[in-house]
């Protein structure tokens, strides 16, 4: 009988929170959905100079303003300048920015959580408490009032970030830390004497990686709306580089006679950020714990 | 039943004909809605050098003389005037009823507190140079004024029409000190009510102006950068008078409802783009020229301008006596669009394709209309080799890191504060008048400052244009400044607006509102 058992469980096939969350993650159309687009404006992104029709920044004014055609897919801006191409270049630029202001909003936050949560005691409270006055800020204003300070730039936009943007991941990291610093495999981490940072990093960070992708996906399509909306007020990316949002700023001022030039950035933006909020909402349902069976 | 028809028919026609009548005749009443880009720097005329503050302040206050719609100079508090032979005394008599916003009269004393109050360094005015030729101003008695100058000065009448020529109160001035600027007292047509920085001024009618109350009770300007927001208001009637933008331009002046109230005329004025040729790597005469030979100003002015204003190859206007065709075809041959001759001169300044050049920054004070324009040569730039980012400034802060040198290559506009070359030539180009004086590119060439120099005090009109022949030749091969366009006006109005003219000189912000009036309260 006890053979038995052992060999029906040798034989079941080990079941990882990854191999679950990604079932869970499949059978949700619009978590696909969101994923799909994501792809999508990835490769569009890594093939822009691949795929553009026309170079992102060849002006030719003898034919500025053109409509859509088959020459031209979203037509002209008063440049003259290939309005699809421009697109397809801004998303290289609007996703390079989200990809990297959250690599360096989260690395931030995760190591200031991590500490704040494992320590303790006035490194918790000093940290927690540089978060609440960050919290107090209105995140857009702190970064138009940096940007305004600095000077306006894609740098500085990421310098903003750096500053402020780390705030809400440390707190979540904490939140796992608490929880997760009293399991017993960490206590049986420090028990063998493992290092500080081994704890850290080998036996924590894996462990509270769940919320830290949810918060990362979802963050995305909040760094997309930034750079455009900082772009759109001439804060962020400069021209001539093509960004959606300055394409929108710019093209806001033909809305009646060319309404194609400023909406079809617009809608760009809005499916990318609908991209990363469906693929966010399914990887929060996907990864959470309460629903492991 | 005939006969009631045609009683009615009459009086039909005299109510209509008291319609048109009452239409056509000037009524009193209403606010006069108008819209500023950017809040005036400045509302003290000594200090005043550009358009916006200009527009406000000349409600506020009146000079000896001024322009009339037609560009003559005419009379304002000075009712006639006499010219010694040897041109260098001028003999102003004043009207006698002329009263500052404070109740006080206006005599011949103000007016000499007012001149010396420019002339004086404490003061620190940016167009003191503009009083430069005065030896002396005197009040011969209570309403005369003499004007002693040190040589004859052929454009001194016009350059008085200027703002810091306008009279101010002594007692206001030393009491409000820099206040002043923000709460100004004069004697227009209209008294300063309020202003809300970056929100809005408001001007009040003033009863007891000496030619009479304005039409309207107010007048308000409303702070609005975005063209856009601009022009949307005005087509919801929340403005009277604004000006079209470019993008909106092909629309509107198509539009039969909005036809017959865009009026036009060519102003005395270029826009440009101006190197500071003291700052490396602009001292290079060949980098401006090549820069100069780069930027394709009829696209600009075709396509971007949507064909609103004239393509300039010469410092003064074609309205400005004095222009010359001659200049005008030479640079027009020389210094036209050609990427291969700007690549040409761009090896020849040490740069062969752009290489060892750093990149290069073009400054631009923030508007979208600007943006555009740069962001068109930023593109023609590149095409040569030359790398250019763009960076813009608030008007205020712009104008003040011009005066001080600070920007290196930069746009800006010019029109004229009077009828004569000289406001353009020894103004921008005399090294006398570096900064905040008007020669924002601080160049200097001595054939230049010798010719603007002689122009100014030589009398006969033939010799002083020769003078100024040479000295833009010159400049133009110099290429301290790229002439882009010459300015057109071109302003919309309500239908309910009437009386409204384009000064000849500087279009929309040189009109005297006091002669408009509206006919919807």
């Amino acid at each position: 009988m006890i053979m038995e058992t052992e060999n029906l469980l040798q034989s079941r096939k080990p079941r990882s929170l990854w191999r679950i969350a990604w079932k869970r993650l499949a059978k949700n159309k619009l978590a696909l959905l969101g994923l799909g687009i994501v792809i999508f404006f990835v490769i569009v992104a890594i093939l822009a100079p691949y795929i553009t029709p026309y170079p992102w920044n060849e002006v030719d004014l003898s034919r500025a303003l053109q409509p859509p055609s088959w020459k031209h897919l979203l037509g002209t801006d008063e440049f003259g300048r290939d309005i699809f191409s421009r697109i397809i270049y801004g998303t290289r630029v609007s996703l390079q920015f989200a990809f990297f202001a959250q690599l360096i909003s989260i690395s931030i936050g995760t190591i200031l959580g991590l500490i704040s949560g494992f320590y303790g005691g006035w490194v918790d409270d000093l940290i927690m408490r540089i978060v609440e006055i960050l919290f107090a800020f209105p995140f857009l204003l702190f970064v138009i009032a940096v940007v305004s300070t600095l000077g306006p730039g894609i740098q500085n936009l990421y310098l903003a970030v750096a500053l402020i943007g780390w705030a809400g991941v440390s707190r979540i990291i904490r939140g796992q830390v608490l929880s997760l610093r009293e399991r017993d495999f960490v206590a049986g981490a420090i028990a063998i004497g493992a290092s500080t940072w081994r704890i850290l990093f080998r036996h924590i960070l894996p462990n509270a990686l769940s919320p830290l992708i949810i918060e990362a996906t979802l963050g995305m399509g909040g760094m997309i709306m930034l750079e455009a909306g900082l772009s759109f007020l001439g804060l962020g990316v400069q021209a001539p580089t093509p960004s959606w949002g300055s394409m929108v700023q710019a093209g806001l001022a033909y809305l009646r006679s060319c309404w194609w030039y400023p909406i079809a950035p617009g809608v760009v933006i809005m499916i990318v950020v609908f991209g990363f909020n469906l693929l966010g909402d399914g990887l929060r349902d996907a990864l959470d714990p309460r629903l492991y069976i | 039943m005939r006969k009631g028809f045609w009683l009615f028919l009459l009086v039909f026609l005299i109510f209509s004909m008291i319609g048109s009548s009452i239409a056509q005749t000037p009524q009193y009443g209403g606010v006069l809605k108008r819209s500023l880009v950017n809040d005036p720097p400045t509302l003290d005329p000594a200090m005043i050098t550009d358009t916006a503050s200009d527009e406000v302040a000349r409600q506020i206050f009146d000079g000896l003389v001024e322009y009339d719609p037609n560009g003559k100079v005419v009379g304002s508090i000075a009712k006639r005037w006499t010219i010694s032979k040897d041109g260098t005394v001028y003999t102003f008599y004043l009207n006698n009823n002329v009263y500052f916003h404070n109740g006080r009269n206006v005599t011949a004393e103000d007016f000499v507190y007012s001149i010396k109050r420019v002339m004086d360094p404490k003061t620190a005015s940016p167009r003191a140079s503009f009083a430069e030729p005065i030896k002396d101003v005197v009040a011969k008695d209570k309403y005369t004024l003499v004007i002693t100058l040190k040589r004859p000065f052929a454009p001194f009448l016009s350059t008085l029409t200027y703002s810091c020529f306008w009279v101010v109160p002594k007692e206001e001035v030393e009491k409000l000190g820099k206040d002043f600027a923000t709460k100004p007292v004069g004697t227009g047509a209209f008294m300063f009510d309020e202003w809300k920085h970056d929100v809005k001024i408001r001007l009040k009618a003033n009863p007891n102006y000496f030619r009479g109350r304005p039409y309207v009770d107010a007048i308000e300007w409303a702070i609005i950068p975005d063209e856009n927001v601009d022009f949307m208001n005005f087509e919801k009637g929340q403005l009277d008078i604004t000006g079209i933008p470019d993008p909106e331009w092909d629309r509107v002046s198509n539009d039969p409802k909005y036809k017959p109230y865009i009026l036009e005329k060519p102003m005395i004025g270029i826009y440009y783009l101006g190197f500071n040729v003291q700052k490396k790597p602009f001292d290079n005469k060949y980098l401006r020229q090549a820069i100069t030979r780069a930027i394709n100003k009829e696209g600009i002015v075709k396509v971007i301008r949507r064909g609103r204003a004239q393509v300039a190859y010469t410092i003064l206007p074609p309205s400005m006596p004095g222009f010359s065709q001659e200049n005008y075809n030479w640079a027009k041959e020389r210094l036209s669009y050609n990427v291969e001759e700007a690549k040409k001169l761009l090896a020849k300044a040490g740069y062969p394709n752009g290489k060892g050049l750093p990149e290069i920054t073009i400054y631009y004070n923030t508007s979208v209309a600007h943006k555009r324009i740069m962001e068109a040569i930023q593109a023609d730039l590149q095409k040569i080799g030359i790398n250019a980012k763009l960076q813009n400034y608030d008007w205020a802060v712009y104008l003040d890191l011009l005066d001080k040198g600070e920007l290196p290559v930069y746009r800006l506009g010019w029109v004229a504060d009077y009828i004569d070359p000289d406001n353009f030539l020894w103004v921008l180009f005399n090294s006398s008048n570096f900064g905040p004086e008007g020669n924002h590119s601080f160049y200097k060439n001595p054939k230049v400052d010798e010719y603007t120099n002689k122009a100014r005090i030589e009398t006969l009109w033939s010799v002083r244009v020769e003078y100024y022949n040479m000295a833009e030749r010159i400049i133009l091969e110099d290429c301290p400044i790229v002439p882009i366009y010459y300015y057109v006006s071109q302003v919309i109005h309500q239908p309910w607006v009437h009386g409204l003219y384009l000064d000849p000189l500087t279009g929309l912000s040189g009109v005297r509102y006091r002669v408009v009036w509206i006919d919807k309260k």
